[in-house]
């Protein structure tokens, strides 16, 4: 899968976990599977420090030497605002793209 | 030391502290493949941009800059000329993000002068007693030259070095403390005229 907005990693991130608290493994699993994008432990790690920094995602009671993420009041916000734009970008796309 | 805690040593304290254990469990589920190692080390660069004191990011730029000289020669004008530049910047980034007291912008240049020219300071005590010409040398820009040449033992090198930089850091230190504070105090006046446009 090429760059762009859908593979942000930090949309990517979000987007996983409103299903439900996860911890890092079982993201970048899941990740994989809806989007098809293998984010590296580097780049996953990055994006989480920033989402946590940004008080859109915050830990969850560790279980043993994971511990799990959880999406904010914020971070839902943010998801859900940014997902409205990408939906609105991609019907114009689209639209367009019926008269070419 | 395993490789992957190797990797592990690449970021941060502060970060390791907080996910470090949570990275290494994950590291352990993963292959160590050329672009899983190139990643992880892409990320500890990262947050050393973001977490790291300005000192310690300048001082490891002249550390590298430093190394470079010497390689390539080892003439002290090469690392001489990138030191009161390198503690400029850290002066000034510092000084921009923190109101820096005197005695703080010393001991941060300090911090990042012996941090960069660390690897002149050893060569100049392991090569021992040294000779330089007129044509490419900086002790007769000091004054401190007689002569076509000049031998100096390794302990003298070593206290001219050190003595010169960290004069060097004094003056510059403050120098760049200065610039952050008028930086920092640019920064809110803009703000401010934001603020008030809003």
């Amino acid at each position: 899968m090429t760059a762009g907005p859908a593979s942000d990693p930090e949309l990517l991130i979000l987007s996983s976990l409103a299903g439900g608290p996860k911890h890092g493994y079982a993201i970048m699993q899941e990740i994989a599977v809806f989007s098809g994008v293998d984010l590296g432990p580097g780049t996953l790690y990055t994006a989480i420090t920033r989402l946590v920094d940004e008080g859109w995602i915050e830990p969850a009671e560790a279980s043993g030497r994971q511990r799990p993420y959880r999406l904010t009041d914020k971070g839902l916000d943010y998801l859900r605002g940014q997902l409205e734009k990408m939906r609105q970008l991609a019907s114009f796309g689209l639209r367009r793209l019926r008269t070419v | 030391m395993t490789w992957r805690e190797l990797l592990l040593r690449a970021y941060p304290r502060s970060w390791r502290d907080e996910y470090g254990e949570e990275f290494a469990g994950l590291l352990a589920q993963r292959r160590l493949t050329f672009a899983v190692v190139a990643d992880v080390l892409s990320g500890a660069a990262r947050q050393h941009l973001n977490r790291d004191a300005p000192w310690k990011i300048c001082g490891a730029g002249l550390f590298l800059w430093t190394c470079i000289g010497l390689l390539l020669g080892g003439s002290p004008p090469f690392s001489g000329a990138a030191v009161p530049f390198t503690i400029l910047v850290a002066g000034t980034w510092t000084g921009s993000l923190k109101n820096l007291g005197v005695r703080e912008a010393i001991a941060m240049s300090g911090r990042v002068v012996l941090a960069g020219v660390s690897p002149d300071l050893i060569v100049g005590l392991l090569r021992g007693p040294v000779t330089r010409y007129t044509d490419s040398t900086l002790w007769h820009q000091w004054g401190l030259y007689f002569g076509t040449s000049l031998t100096i033992s390794r302990w003298d090198y070593f206290s001219m070095m050190l003595t010169f930089t960290l004069f060097e850091s004094m003056l510059f230190g403050l120098a760049g403390a200065i610039m952050g504070r008028f930086v920092a105090g640019l920064r809110e006046g803009l703000r401010g005229d934001v603020g008030g446009v809003a």
